[in-house]
């Protein structure tokens, strides 16, 4: 048991540290920041000022040291586009992610898990093709298409919903519906397949034969152990919920971490490109962790085979 | 067996139409996918007035005529998705084997990095690698490649580990047959299905991605082009000349939603315990 | 016919009429607050190193010109009116400039003579490790510049230039408080700028938000506006349908195939200005990559007389500007514009391709790099000229790139660029020997593209020192000529601005790009 969770915390950490150095590799590696951020017309001194002011002439191991204990204990730098703390700017931006995301994602949760589930039950009916039919359309229309033609009908001709920005609840709708499209569908897809292979299972048949109700079956039979892979699922639907915001909150002009990923990454904004992604790492690792806890919990052979 | 319903004759036949199209390329117009109308900008389809007869599905910004486009469009996005697709699932495969086989620190490693691939969203390394490392077609293919490899080695390593532990597989060794035998012969065969079935899977998110990059501006880069690209660069018409976008994210839709049906059928054929496993 | 509400409003509207007249300027509490959507914010607002058109627009809101270009009383802004100086004299090689009395920095302190000086000091802008570089470019020739009292400085400049108070219309001319100035240090200024304009900027956070605040003890009386939002919205879709929803009051750069749809909107107002500057791309003409075929003149040459630029324009802008058929003859430079200059290259497929024979050119694929999104319709351009190119057998391959330093990554043949011409407004000397001479970058930079040659730089020389308008044209023409002869560059067409906005606003969108949201500029209505 305690070796378990001392292995898999240690898998961790590595990863991160992979992470890290994965990040300074591809950002030292592949070009000079500097012209990027002073501009089409910098002189050579401009040039060289910034270069000493972001010590970018040390050796590359120095640099690399410096900079994994300085991610290790948090310091993501200064921003050298606008010199603010890298660790303030993503602040301001997180909880506009957090908010979208969580909205998005309980939304999604909750269209999609029901989905799949009754398409299961009423697997080969109309009805069943219906919501998978529905499903892939959230799968496969691409978010930013969608995002504009929610603005072009909701703002632009029927003027019910704002068309980008914050301020309201109306804000968040048309952003939160688009990215949820997507995770709801892939939900819907994947628990309807969880939930027919849990009832094909053999203790499903024999409460059957034995006498258990139909809904009695379902609930207390099928969807306890159709809800171990779902776990699974919904944590690493994390990734694919920050990778929609990334586009998403470029559509909506969202002032969340996607957008911010987006602006980073155009001007070369090193130290914020580093912190995001980082900060995205760490969530998404710590979120693994999580579901491996409930996955444990919820199905106690997975400790043991480990 | 059941009846094979109409959904998926339709995805399938949608299936083979594309790929049909993409061979043949360029039949169905005189135009290229690059030249230039001046005088025909943002022509219209043919059922709409104002259209010009020349071009049927209409002209874009700078009157390229749309078939040709949307044609030259899907060529590429298939290319990009099958050998990116392919990269991935053979490159996949061959981890997930590698660490299956070799146990011990090889596998710690290997499934390390599954897990550093898996544990950043996919877009954010295309984004950071494409922006830093700049556009090319190889680095664009080789990211397209990388996408999705981390389940393909999960899925093959999983399968893998349990084929090699069935009676028969130790059977097959103790009679003294190779490695390369017991793998190729028996354990392939076991893996196949679980891949094709992930296959179908990837293919589609691919050619997403593709768009998702696009619409950020590093996807495939003129004079080529992709759906994707065409499906961006329409956007500001959307209002204006909404066929320069619809055409081909309706083919993005067709092609990803038929190969999903494809996907799900293929899933229930070849063995229903692969369904929780491909994700 | 009128029913009784409207009369009703008649009468409180004339009522309202009549009494502003009395009213002071603008009432503090009930000014309107206004939203702007745009496409982007530069990073940094420090008067020189936030040198950009998106930041030009929004910094005559929060800094003052020494000496302002009045586009009011005439079209071409060649009225220079006062400003922050009230009077200037040459005599000489010094012109003395008289302050106005009187005018507050946004943190309350008084501007001087000091503030003025140290906006065009050489610790700034013109010495050895000034705090903004490129402020260098625009002081070429100063010597001295020095307060001799309170409110009267001082440029001393190495020849006579009677160019000076034009010179300070544009970004030098630009002041910053000292103190605050060298307090907080260059970079965190570009962050929270103060200037002495009628609003002062409250929020700025660069990739999201610009909040300017109405500054009450503006020198010209209160502005109309309580707050103004610059809000980055970077898609169209977006900005379009907030202006017509009215989440916006403001929206810029309206794609130009799409002004036509967004005008039909009621209350939409589409104001389009001629901008000071030309999108352009520049030839590599030098050796590096050493087997580069550019460095051929026939091969220009060819290149220039293969694009039909006229036919582009009028396709991607529908007439809404020109291309310039001879470059540097630009119509806002009256006396110097001459409608007859005779056009060396012309389109001209046949010749084009005659001139590629007589190269050793075999069809190698030379790059074009471009900044994407950089210039409106500067892309789809871009594919047109090289479909052109393939016509006359030259294979360009156009590779759109995030930025410039991926830009000025060599390998490269050619590049774009953009040229502004209003430097010194009414006279060619900013396009054509600023941004080409000896020192300017593209002759300089580590990615430079051309060797002035001996014959430019000789027609520089007597250029930039020649004051008489005969002389001066004379010297231009000549100079021009030498360019030509390089060819190391081709200019496309003046640029269009564009914005839209909502009804209940007058507004005169100024040439420059400044959106001035003050004075005769901008009213409710």
């Amino acid at each position: 048991m305690t070796r378990f969770w001392v292995l898999k915390i240690l898998r961790t950490v590595l990863t991160l540290w992979f992470v890290v150095t994965f990040v300074f590799v591809v950002l030292r590696t592949s070009g000079d920041p500097v012209v990027a951020l002073v501009g089409a017309d910098a002189t050579p001194e401009e040039v060289e000022q910034f270069r000493q002011l972001w010590r970018l002439d040390d050796p590359l191991w120095i640099q690399y040291f410096r900079y994994v204990v300085q991610m290790a204990t948090g310091q993501f730098g200064i921003s050298y586009r606008d010199g603010r703390e890298v660790i303030d700017i993503i602040a301001e931006r997180v909880p506009w992610t957090l908010i979208l995301g969580l909205f998005s994602y309980i939304g999604a949760i909750l269209i999609g898990v029901p989905a799949g589930i009754i398409a299961a039950i009423k697997r080969g009916s109309t009805f069943d093709n219906l919501i998978m039919a529905t499903a892939v359309f959230g799968f496969a229309l691409p978010n930013f298409f969608l995002g504009i033609l929610m603005i072009l009908l909701f703002s632009l001709s029927l003027q019910w919903l704002p068309s980008s920005g914050t301020g309201t609840v109306w804000h968040l709708i048309m952003p939160a519906i688009t990215l949820a499209t997507f995770t709801a569908g892939t939900l819907a897809r994947f628990t309807r397949s969880a939930m027919l292979e849990v009832l094909d299972k053999l203790y499903i048949r024999a409460a059957a034969a034995k006498g258990v109700g139909y809904w009695k079956r379902i609930i207390f039979h099928a969807l306890p152990n159709a809800s171990i892979p779902l776990v699974t699922i919904i944590g690493l639907n994390l990734g694919e919920l920050i990778g929609g915001a990334i586009v998403v909150e470029t559509v909506f002009a969202w002032p969340g971490v996607g957008r911010l990923l987006v602006t980073a990454v155009s001007s070369r904004d090193l130290a914020v490109v580093q912190g995001l992604v980082l900060i995205m790492a760490v969530t998404m690792v710590l979120a693994n962790l999580v579901v491996d806890l409930l996955y444990g919990l919820l199905d106690p052979r997975i400790r043991v085979q480990n | 067996m059941k009846r094979i319903s109409p959904i998926l004759v339709f995805a399938v036949v949608i299936l083979v139409i594309a790929v049909f199209v993409a061979i043949v390329g360029n039949i169905f117009t005189p135009h290229g996918m690059s030249q230039q109308n001046l005088l025909a900008r943002l022509k219209p389809p043919a059922f709409m007035s104002g259209s010009n007869p020349n071009f049927p599905l209409g002209t874009d910004r700078i009157g390229r005529d749309m078939v040709a486009r949307v044609i030259a469009g899907l060529q590429m996005s298939l290319s990009v998705a099958i050998a990116g697709t392919i990269i991935g699932a053979v490159f996949g495969s061959l981890i997930g084997f590698i660490s299956a086989h070799f146990r011990g620190w090889v596998e710690e490693v290997l499934m390390m990095l599954v897990d550093f691939q898996a544990s950043l969203p996919f877009i954010l390394i295309t984004l950071t690698l494409l922006a830093f490392f700049g556009n090319s077609m190889t680095l664009f293919i080789i990211l397209m490649g990388l996408f999705g490899w981390e389940k393909y080695a999960r899925l093959s390593r999983g399968v893998v580990l349990s084929a090699i532990n069935q009676p028969y597989a130790k059977a097959i060794v103790a009679l003294g047959a190779g490695n390369g035998r017991l793998y190729l012969k028996h354990v392939l065969p076991n893996v196949a299905s679980a891949l094709i079935v992930q296959v179908t899977l990837t293919f589609p998110q691919i050619i997403l991605l593709e768009t998702s990059l696009s619409f950020l501006g590093l996807g495939i880069q003129a004079p080529q082009t992709s759906l994707g690209q065409i499906l961006g660069d329409g956007r500001d018409y959307l209002s204006t000349a909404w066929w320069i976008s619809v055409w081909p994210g309706l083919v993005i839709f067709l092609v990803t939603l038929s190969m999903s049906i494809v996907g799900d059928w293929l899933r229930d054929r070849l063995d229903p315990m692969l369904r929780a496993r491909t994700t | 016919m009128f029913t009784r509400r409207e009369v009703g409003n008649l009468i409180l509207g004339a009522g309202a009429l009549s009494m502003v007249g009395s009213l002071p300027k603008a009432n503090a509490a009930d000014r309107p607050s206004l939203n702007i959507a745009v496409d982007n914010l530069w990073a940094n607002m420090a008067t020189i190193n936030g040198i950009s058109t998106t930041s030009r627009r929004i910094f005559p809101n929060f800094y003052d010109n020494l000496v302002d270009r009045d586009y009011i009383k005439d079209e071409n802004g060649l009225i220079f009116a006062p400003k922050l100086a009230t009077k200037w004299e040459q005599k000489g090689n010094i012109w003395t400039f008289t302050l106005r009395e009187g005018v507050k920095f946004h943190d309350g302190t008084e501007m001087t003579a000091e503030d003025a000086v140290f906006t065009l000091s050489p610790e700034r802008l013109w010495g050895a490790k000034p705090f903004e570089p490129r402020g260098k470019t625009f002081t070429a020739g100063f010597k001295r510049v020095e307060a001799t009292g309170k409110y009267t400085f001082e440029i001393e400049t190495e020849r006579p230039d009677p160019n000076i108070p034009s010179k300070l219309t544009g970004y030098i001319g630009f002041v910053v408080p000292k103190k605050y100035y060298m307090e907080v240090g260059v970079d965190a200024f570009g962050q929270k700028p103060i200037g002495t304009g009628p609003y002062k900027v409250t929020t700025f956070r660069s990739g999201e938000i610009m909040v300017l605040e109405a500054f009450d003890d503006y020198w010209g009386g209160p502005p109309p506006v309580k707050q103004i939002s610059w809000k980055i919205v970077p898609e169209f879709a977006a900005r379009m349908a907030g202006l017509v929803s009215k989440e916006f009051d403001f929206i810029v750069n309206i794609p130009t195939d799409q002004e036509a749809a967004l005008e039909k909107y009621q209350g939409v107002t589409l104001k389009r200005v001629l901008a000071d500057n030309y999108p352009a791309f520049a030839f590599n003409t030098r050796p590096d990559p050493e087997d580069n075929p550019l460095v051929d003149a026939n091969l220009r040459y060819a290149m220039v007389q293969a694009i039909d630029m006229n036919a582009i324009v009028q396709a991607l802008f529908n007439g809404t500007t020109e291309h310039p058929a001879v470059p540097f003859n630009f119509k806002e430079y009256g006396k110097f514009y001459d409608p007859n200059l005779p056009v060396k290259l012309p389109y001209d497929v046949a010749a084009a391709k005659a001139l590629v024979a007589k190269t050793k050119y075999k069809g190698e694929k030379l790059l074009w790099h471009i900044t994407r999104q950089y210039y409106p319709n500067y892309e789809a351009a871009a594919e047109i000229m090289v479909e052109q190119w393939r016509e006359v057998g030259i294979n360009v391959e156009a590779q759109i790139l995030d930025n410039f330093e991926l830009v000025y990554r060599r390998p490269y043949h050619l590049m774009n660029m953009s040229m502004s011409s209003d430097f010194i407004p009414g006279d060619p000397y900013q396009p054509l020997w600023l941004d080409w001479g000896p020192t300017a970058s593209r002759s300089t930079a580590t990615w430079k593209t051309w060797d002035p040659t001996p014959e430019y730089l000789a027609a520089g020389k007597k250029f930039d020192q020649a004051i008489e308008f005969e002389d001066r044209k004379k010297a231009y023409l000549e100079l021009s000529d030498a360019w030509q002869k390089v060819t190391p560059g081709y200019y496309m067409w003046k640029s269009v601005y564009n914005c839209a906005h909502r009804a209940g606003i007058e507004f005169k969108f100024k040439p420059n790009g400044e959106m001035r949201i003050y004075g005769d500029y901008f009213k409710f209505v």
